[in-house]
C-alpha cells in the first residue's frame, strides 16, 4: 500500500479551485473538482443509472486516474459515491483505465476494465459489486483471477496498446464475446475475446475488424440497432423474428482525437464486422460529433428501451486555465442513438429528461422573415444556460451558389468561409454566448450549397464557428463543420443547448452534432446575449424560435 | 506541556479548525498514546458518529413530526445519505490501516459529498424549505471531515 501511496503523490497540483467560476456548467455533468476524461460502464441497475469516470482525485491535468461514480434516476441529476475502482493490486497498480459494464442474464452487473500492471503493460481486469443489494452498487472487489487478458510472446498483443473492453454481448454458442481496441504498427484493430464463464477468456484466431493505416482504435463500441424506430437493442440480441438488426462500430481515432463509426452486419457465424457499401472503419467514416468528442460509450436503458451516448468534451483552454479554475472536462448531455430510415446515418438526439430543466419559455419569433444582413436579438431568455430550438425555411433555393467541386471536407468550408463571408443562402442561424455588442459571439449557422450547375441537389452545411468566441487569445477557437443530410426543400432545424463554456449543437434534428468549447470574457452570465442572423444574400423565414432558460442541474 | 498535548497541537495546527480539533480529539481516552495516523483515525471516528447520529435523528425524531408524504419521503432519503457518509468514513479507517492515505483523502471527501446530496433533494422538490437543524449538522460534519483532510495532508507530506 506504501506503493500505492507513493504513486498516488506525484500530485501535479493540489491548488484549489479558484473562486470565480463563469465557465462551470449549469446542467452539465461535471465532477466537483480536477481533472475528468472518458466516461466508463454506464448502465442501469434495478432503476438507478450509472455513471463511472476517468478522474484524477489531485489535480486538473490527466493522472492518478480512478473510476469516480455516480448514479442517477433521471440522467440529468446527479449524487456523488466514492470511486469504485482504483489501483490496489499488481494488475492495476499503474492505473484503472477504462471499461465497461455488463449485466449478465442473472442480472449481476460485472464491469471489464483496463489496468497498468508493475511493468506498464495494459491488460484486462473484472470487478464485480461487493453487496448487490446496494442499489448504488458502492463497493466493488476485483478478481484473484485478474488480469483476465494479457499480452505475452504468444498471443502477440501489444502491450502499449491494448485497452478499453467493451460491454461483452452473448454469441448463439452461448460464449461471451468483447472486443479491445489494439494497434500492431499502423493497423488498428478490435480484438476478440470469447468465454464460457466471464472469467476465463480465449483470444480469437482473428479479430472482429481491423484497418490499415488507421492507428490506434480506442474505446471502441459494438452494438446493434433496430433498421426501423428509434428504440434501442439490448447489446447482445439477435433481435426478434422479422426484426432486422444492423451493427454499428465506433472507435476513437487515438490519431486525430475524434469518434468515428460504421453501419453493417455482423456475421456471428465467422465473428467478423462487415461495413455496408460506402463505410470503411478509418478517418473518413462518419462522426457522431463534428466538434469536440471523445471516448464515447453507449448502453441499453432497459427501462426506456432506448440506446444511451455518452461521451466526453475536453477543455478548448489552456492547461495553465485548466489548473486556475481547478477543473477540466465536461460529459455531453447523454444522447438517445438510433437508426436513421435511410439506414445509412445515426441520429442524435438529447434525452427527453433534459427537457424537464427547461424553464421560462420564450416564443418572440414566430413566421418572421429573416432579411438579407438581419440579426434579431432573443430576449427574456438566461442566454448563457438556454435551450433553443429554431426552424428554417429557404424560399429560393435556386439561388443558391453551386458548390466547388473541390470542397469535400465540410470543417474547411466552414473555416475558410467564416461567418462574415456571403453566399446565396447563407449563412444563417445563431450566435450564442454573444456580448452586446458583438465583440465576443459563437456563430452556428448553415449555407446551402447546389450539388451542380443546373441540379436539383442540395449540399446543406453546417457550421460552428469559435473564432470570435472570446477575447482572450490562447484558446482553441477551431471552426468545426459538417454535412446534414437533408433536403432544403423541408424546413432546418437546429437546436443548441448552450451552457456558459459549451455549446451543443444539433442540426437536422439530429442528423448532425457538433459541440464546442469557448471561454468568453464579455459574454458571461447576464451579460450573455443570443441572437438569430441571416447573412446570406436571400431571405430565410423563421418558421418558428423556442427558446428556454434552463434551470441548473443537482449535480455536486 | 506535555508530549501528547504537543502531537494534538501540531496535529490540529495544519486544520481549518484548530480549537474544535483540539477539544474533540483531547476528549478521546485514546489521544494520549496515538500517533498522528491514530489520531486521524480518532477523528475518521468523530465523524462516524456524526454521521450516524444525523442519520438516525432525520429518520426518527424529524420524520416522526411530519405527516407530509413527500417530506417523509425526502428526509428517508437524507437520512440514507448520512449513513452512506458514514459507511465512506468506514472505508477511510480502513484507507488509514492501510497506510493509503491518498485513498483516505478520496473517501473523505465522498463523505463530505453526502450531505450536499441531501441539500440537493430538499432544491428538486418545489416548495420544501431545507430544514435549519439538518443545516447545523451538515455545517457540523463538513467541519470534522474538513479536519481530516487537514490531518491528512500532513500524512501526506
Amino acid at each position: 500500500s506504501h506503493h500505492v501511496y507513493k504513486r498516488l503523490t506525484q500530485s501535479t497540483n493540489t491548488k484549489s479551485p479558484s473562486v470565480n467560476q463563469p465557465y462551470r456548467t449549469g446542467f452539465h455533468f461535471q465532477p466537483p473538482k480536477n481533472w475528468m476524461n472518458d466516461p466508463n460502464g454506464p448502465m442501469i441497475y434495478k432503476g438507478i443509472y450509472h455513471l463511472f469516470y476517468q478522474w484524477n482525485p489531485k489535480g486538473a491535468v490527466w493522472g492518478n486516474i480512478v473510476w469516480a461514480h455516480s448514479t442517477s434516476t433521471d440522467l440529468i441529476n446527479w449524487d456523488p459515491h466514492p470511486p469504485a475502482i482504483f489501483p490496489s493490486a499488481p494488475f492495476d497498480i499503474n492505473g484503472c483505465w477504462s471499461g465497461s459494464a455488463t449485466i449478465l442474464p442473472n442480472g449481476k452487473p460485472v464491469i471489464l476494465y483496463t489496468g497498468i500492471d508493475p511493468k506498464n503493460q495494459q491488460v484486462q481486469n473484472i470487478a464485480e459489486p461487493k453487496n448487490l443489494s446496494d442499489p448504488y452498487l458502492r463497493e466493488w472487489k476485483k478478481s484473484p483471477l485478474n488480469p483476465l487478458m494479457a499480452p505475452d510472446a504468444v498471443n502477440g498483443i501489444n502491450a502499449s496498446s491494448f485497452r478499453d473492453p467493451t460491454t461483452a454481448w452473448l454469441g448463439q454458442d452461448k460464449k461471451w464475446r468483447v472486443i479491445i481496441g489494439s494497434k500492431i504498427h499502423r493497423r488498428g484493430l478490435a480484438i476478440t475475446y470469447t468465454s464460457k464463464d466471464f472469467l476465463k477468456w480465449e483470444k480469437s484466431p482473428e479479430p472482429l475488424h481491423y484497418d490499415d493505416g488507421s492507428g490506434m482504435w480506442e474505446c471502441p463500441d459494438f452494438f446493434p440497432v433496430t433498421r426501423f424506430g428509434s428504440n434501442g437493442v439490448e447489446t447482445s440480441s439477435f433481435g426478434e423474428p422479422n426484426e432486422i438488426l444492423k451493427h454499428v462500430l465506433k472507435i476513437s481515432l487515438d490519431d486525430t482525437k475524434h469518434d468515428y463509426y460504421t453501419i453493417g452486419t455482423y456475421d456471428r457465424v465467422k465473428d467478423k464486422f462487415v461495413p455496408d457499401n460506402g463505410f470503411k472503419m478509418d478517418g473518413t467514416a462518419p462522426r457522431y460529433d463534428y466538434g469536440k468528442y471523445y471516448a464515447s460509450k453507449t448502453f441499453f436503458d432497459s427501462a426506456k428501451n432506448r440506446r444511451i451516448l455518452w461521451g466526453w468534451t475536453n477543455e478548448s483552454s489552456s492547461v495553465e486555465d485548466d489548473v486556475e479554475k481547478g477543473w477540466s472536462g465536461i460529459q455531453t448531455i447523454p444522447r438517445k442513438i438510433w437508426l436513421d430510415r435511410s439506414g445509412k446515418q445515426l441520429i442524435q438526439w438529447p434525452v427527453r429528461e433534459v427537457e424537464r430543466l427547461r424553464t421560462k419559455q420564450v416564443k418572440n419569433l414566430r413566421n418572421k422573415v429573416l432579411k438579407s444582413g438581419s440579426r434579431l436579438e432573443v430576449y427574456g431568455v438566461t442566454a448563457a444556460q438556454a435551450d433553443v430550438e429554431v426552424l428554417f425555411k429557404v424560399r429560393d433555393l435556386e439561388k443558391a451558389d453551386v458548390i466547388e467541386p473541390s470542397w469535400t471536407d465540410p470543417q474547411l468550408i466552414c473555416s475558410k468561409m467564416n461567418v462574415s463571408v456571403k453566399s446565396g443562402l447563407g449563412p444563417f442561424g445563431l450566435m450564442v454566448l454573444a456580448s452586446k455588442n458583438l465583440e465576443e459571439y459563437t456563430s452556428v449557422y448553415f449555407r446551402i450549397f447546389k450539388a451542380r450547375q443546373n441540379s436539383n441537389k442540395y449540399v446543406v452545411l453546417m457550421c460552428s464557428d469559435q473564432s470570435r468566441s472570446s477575447l482572450k487569445e490562447d484558446n482553441d477557437k477551431t471552426t468545426y463543420g459538417a454535412f446534414v443530410d437533408i433536403n432544403p426543400h423541408q424546413p432546418l432545424s437546429l437546436r443548441a443547448l448552450i451552457d456558459h463554456s459549451v455549446v451543443e449543437s444539433f442540426g437536422g434534428k439530429g442528423r448532425a452534432c457538433i459541440t464546442s468549447r469557448v471561454y468568453p470574457k464579455l459574454a458571461i452570465g447576464k451579460s450573455s446575449h443570443l441572437f438569430a442572423f441571416n447573412y446570406g444574400y436571400q431571405s430565410v423565414d423563421v418558421l418558428n424560435l423556442n427558446a428556454w432558460s434552463m434551470n441548473s442541474a443537482q449535480i455536486s | 506541556k506535555s508530549n501528547t498535548t504537543t502531537i494534538i497541537e501540531s496535529t490540529c495546527k495544519t486544520t481549518n479548525y484548530y480549537k474544535f480539533c483540539v477539544s474533540a480529539l483531547k476528549s478521546d481516552p485514546r489521544s494520549p498514546t496515538a500517533d498522528t495516523k491514530g489520531l486521524a483515525s480518532i477523528m475518521v471516528g468523530v465523524g462516524m458518529t456524526n454521521a450516524t447520529s444525523t442519520a438516525n435523528y432525520i429518520a426518527g425524531n424529524l420524520s416522526a413530526t411530519v405527516k407530509d408524504t413527500v417530506l417523509k419521503k425526502v428526509l428517508q432519503d437524507c437520512s440514507e445519505k448520512y449513513a452512506l457518509a458514514a459507511d465512506s468514513l468506514r472505508l477511510t479507517i480502513q484507507d488509514l490501516d492501510d497506510e493509503a492515505y491518498d485513498y483516505a483523502s478520496m473517501h473523505v471527501l465522498a463523505a463530505q459529498d453526502y450531505p450536499n446530496v441531501c441539500r440537493n433533494i430538499f432544491r428538486r422538490v418545489k416548495g420544501l424549505a431545507y430544514p435549519v437543524e439538518i443545516r447545523r449538522r451538515e455545517a457540523s460534519l463538513r467541519r470534522i471531515c474538513g479536519v481530516v483532510s487537514g490531518i491528512l495532508d500532513r500524512l501526506v507530506e
